[in-house]
């Protein structure tokens, strides 16, 4: 999952990076408002944390600018502003969540993957297809009752295949999702990590879940297949 | 607790009760005055009519009395008979029988009640001779029988007549028949007998109607009245008797013509006349007008008193009502007047931490209240904005702290996930210094701000060189220009040694100089230049940075006001190093300007140049009028 994180304080932000990818998020880091402006223009995001204190543009400026443009993607305020009116303002201009500083960083991640969540319109937070179980908030995968042991950006990708199960995912929309604007994009990246997962999840197994689509890219299993 | 309106009800109606009680008591005398003063003119009156009562009963009884006396008079002069002609007769016989006598004696002869008195006289009387009659003359006077007493007698005492009611009783001749003149009166009250007072008159007048006889004629068988038996009336004949003046012979003479007989007025008798009337009467009438007198006195009192009963009911009652009238309308009057107070402590009581407005339309407002007013309002003004100040620090220091605050828990909280390595811990913990650093400079920062507000922080001169303490500056912060490639200039002159603070104007200096940093153009440059003049030290610090918007220019002071809200990692940019150097150059007994434009931003700082040392008080007293400020 891709979160763009708009902050100018650069301590939190690195803080910030750090633990969202130590749980499996691709994290881009906004330091002011035109920065994050570009970004959140020119990839796909599934949350952008947003602050509202920014130098050159504030927060709530992008946000009403995004909303108004028709961009989707869900949107976390983070900010110190911890008054009702602010909270009041923010959301009503379009922000799907608020969340003041200081915070817990277990609050934080259980609110964007809620988002995640949201974004895929699934509500239950245990993934079910086949014999394979994710559990999104737990982060642990099990296949016929077996736990299997999945490395973040293994499971980040297992995560992805699953949400949009029984259809075909590109290599791109993986790359898009689970890669942050530093990694390098080499072609078989990605094929790496199917390998690694499908040695994982799919070796001792009658049916394979992890399905080649060739010339078209990935998908898990659907329900029906 | 004190009320304004129980003290103004209280004095107000204790002073209209007063003044009425005052106008009632006034009302009341001047009324009883001029009541007092017609009662005593009413028993002038009543007094005047008794005594006109009085004397016109003594004088009706003075009148009867004259007009019985009068009557009376009348009367006994009738019973006079003067012969003439006898001693004619009588010849030598007379002159022998009575010596001394002439040709001018005659005979008076005088009927009476029951005598006949018969005098002869020649000058003056020489025999008299009373002879018993039957004729009664007081029974010829209406007189009242009980109560008069009167009786006549001649000059030589002989009493003629009597009332009958006078008994034995013996009227004294008093003094009446020492008066001379011919007719004269004299009243006066004489005391009949013990108890028994008398109003009396006495007459003297000498006869002057009298008859006449010619004893000749009657001798001579001269028809003519009959001497001794005439009738009660005088005759009325032909000639009819005339007064003693009547002039002799001129009558006609000759027989049977009656010639006036000749009388020499001294042998004329004189008659008095007294007639008394008891005193009783009249005293019971006087009594009766005296009681009648004494029944109208009572009577005035009376009706005065009770007329004065009645002004004193009437007055209460007035009074009663007219204080009922006014303690209600006084109450009613000084609760309208209070009204604008009222008002204006309701407006007051809904004041309220939340509500510093005076809702209060001043236009309404009597002008005495309207200083206290507009001071209010003035004041609550203030108050909301120091208060609005106040929760905005508040929230602004929260709001500052909160950022690091995050970074520094979200640091820790990301370490803690799972083992690390030596390596990150050490990284981790070096985040973690930079976040608790820049805690403590705005921790710093805001308690700079509170000691200033509180007055803690004083200004402690000491004799230093402005120059060398701007070098050090300079030194503190070369290293930072040197890193944003800026070029730092001086133009610092000779040492100015002067009085002022050296830790404050350090402070001074590096804020400015880190702001000409913070916001300078990448290759930009810095100018540090310290001028003496007569009475100052000027310093300037100017950047060649992005200037400031006019409008930010104004609020660039303002605790917490930033004109980018940006913030970096390695500078707390809370908008407080402005105020805080505002603070200490006033503190400093100076002044701070700003220019500014797209070129860049200029800060003068102009401080008062001191030579020798000042007495500690200075600084404390400019301590307090940064305080008052």
């Amino acid at each position: 999952m891709r979160v763009l994180l708009v902050e100018d304080h650069k301590p939190l932000s690195r803080a910030l990076k750090r633990g969202l990818e130590e749980e499996g998020f691709a994290v881009d880091i906004g330091e002011d408002g035109e920065e994050a402006d570009y970004k959140a223009r020119s990839a796909s995001y599934d949350v952008i944390v947003l602050d509202l204190m920014l130098p050159k543009v504030d927060g709530l400026t992008l946000l009403k600018q995004w909303r108004k443009d028709g961009l989707e993607m869900h949107i976390l305020i983070l900010t110190a502003k911890d008054t009702t009116a602010d909270k009041v303002k923010g959301l009503d201009l379009g922000a799907d969540d608020y969340l003041t500083k200081p915070f817990q960083l277990e609050e934080l991640l259980a609110r964007l993957r809620v988002l995640v969540r949201r974004g895929h319109q699934v509500k239950d937070p245990i993934l079910r297809i086949h014999d394979l179980e994710i559990d999104t908030a737990a982060r642990t995968v099990r296949r016929a009752g077996q736990t299997v042991h999945l490395t973040p950006r293994e499971f980040a990708l297992l995560q992805f295949l699953a949400y949009h199960s029984g259809k075909v995912v590109t290599r791109t929309m993986i790359w898009e999702h689970l890669y942050d604007e530093y990694d390098e994009n080499t072609s078989n990246v990605v094929d790496v990590y199917i390998r690694y997962l499908r040695t994982k999840i799919d070796k001792g197994h009658d049916v394979p879940l992890i399905l080649t689509r060739w010339g078209e890219g990935y998908m898990l299993r659907g329900e029906g297949e | 607790m004190k009320s304004i309106r129980l003290s103004l009800i209280v004095y107000f109606l204790v002073l209209l009760t007063g003044a009425l009680a005052g106008v009632s008591w006034f009302s009341y005398r001047t009324t009883a005055q001029a009541l007092h003063q017609q009662q005593l003119d009413a028993r002038k009156l009543i007094e005047a009519q008794c005594e006109t009562q009085t004397a016109a009963a003594r004088t009706a009884l003075d009148r009867r009395l004259v007009r019985q006396a009068l009557a009376m008079l009348n009367k006994s002069q009738s019973m006079f008979v003067h012969a003439e002609g006898l001693w004619n007769h009588l010849g030598v016989f007379g002159a022998a029988a009575l010596p001394g006598a002439h040709a001018n004696v005659g005979i008076w002869a005088e009927r009476n009640r029951d005598k006949l008195a018969i005098e002869v006289y020649r000058a003056s009387p020489i025999h008299t001779y009373i002879e018993e009659l039957d004729d009664d003359l007081v029974a010829n006077i209406d007189h009242d029988y009980e109560h008069d007493y009167f009786q006549s007698y001649r000059a030589n005492g002989v009493v003629m007549q009597r009332s009958e009611s006078l008994g034995d009783l013996a009227m004294a001749l008093g003094d009446a028949h020492k008066l001379t003149p011919l007719l004269t009166e004299h009243f006066d009250n004489a005391e009949l007998k013990p108890g028994l007072k008398v109003r009396r008159l006495t007459l003297r007048t000498p006869v002057q109607k009298y008859d006449v006889i010619n004893i000749e004629r009657l001798w001579k068988g001269v028809p003519g009245p009959n001497p001794f038996f005439f009738p009660k009336t005088p005759p009325k004949g032909p000639n009819p008797p005339k007064g003693p003046n009547q002039p002799k012979g001129k009558g006609p003479v000759g027989a049977g013509a009656w010639q006036r007989p000749t009388v020499f007025p001294a042998t004329v008798p004189t008659i008095y006349i007294q007639y008394a009337s008891n005193l009783a009467p009249l005293d019971k009438k006087i009594a009766a007008i005296e009681k009648e007198r004494d029944d109208q006195f009572a009577g005035l009192d009376l009706s005065i008193a009770r007329e004065l009963d009645q002004l004193r009911a009437r007055m209460f009652w007035i009074s009663v009502v007219t204080l009922v009238a006014i303690w209600l309308g006084g109450f009613g009057v000084i609760q309208l007047g209070l009204a604008p107070l009222a008002k204006m402590s309701d407006a007051v009581s809904k004041i309220s931490p939340k509500n510093f407005q005076l809702s209060l339309d001043t236009g309404t407002l009597p002008h005495e209240l309207m200083p206290i007013a507009k001071r209010l309002k003035e004041t609550l003004d203030h108050l909301q904005k120091a208060f609005t100040r106040e929760k905005q620090a508040a929230a602004d220091i929260s709001h500052e702290l909160r950022t690091p605050l995050a970074a520094l828990m979200t640091t820790l909280e990301v370490a803690l996930r799972k083992n690390r390595s030596a390596d990150e811990y050490r990284e981790i913990l070096s985040e973690c210094r930079g976040s608790g650093q820049h805690m403590y400079q705005l921790v710093e920062r805001i308690l700079k701000l509170a000691r200033l507000d509180a007055g803690a922080d004083l200004y402690r001169p000491d004799e230093i060189d402005v120059v060398d303490i701007a070098l050090n500056c300079v030194d503190m912060i070369r290293p930072l220009a040197k890193a944003k490639g800026l070029d730092l200039r001086l133009n610092l002159p000779e040492p100015i040694i002067t009085q002022t603070d050296p830790d404050k104007l350090r402070e001074v200096l590096v804020n400015l100089l880190h702001n000409a940093i913070e916001y300078n153009k990448p290759d930009g440059s810095i100018d540090l230049a310290v001028v003496r003049t007569n009475s100052q030290v000027r310093l300037e610090v100017r950047d060649t940075g992005i200037g400031i918007p006019a409008e930010a220019m104004e609020r660039i002071f303002e605790r917490f006001y930033r004109g980018d809200p940006s913030r970096h990692a390695d500078t707390p940019h809370a908008g407080l190093g402005l105020s805080i150097v505002k603070c200490y150059v006033e503190l400093m007994g100076g002044t701070i300007k700003v220019r500014s434009s797209t070129e860049g931003t200029t800060f003068t700082i102009e401080l008062p140049y001191r030579a020798s040392a000042p007495a500690v008080e200075t600084g404390v007293q400019a301590t307090r009028e940064l305080i008052r400020r």
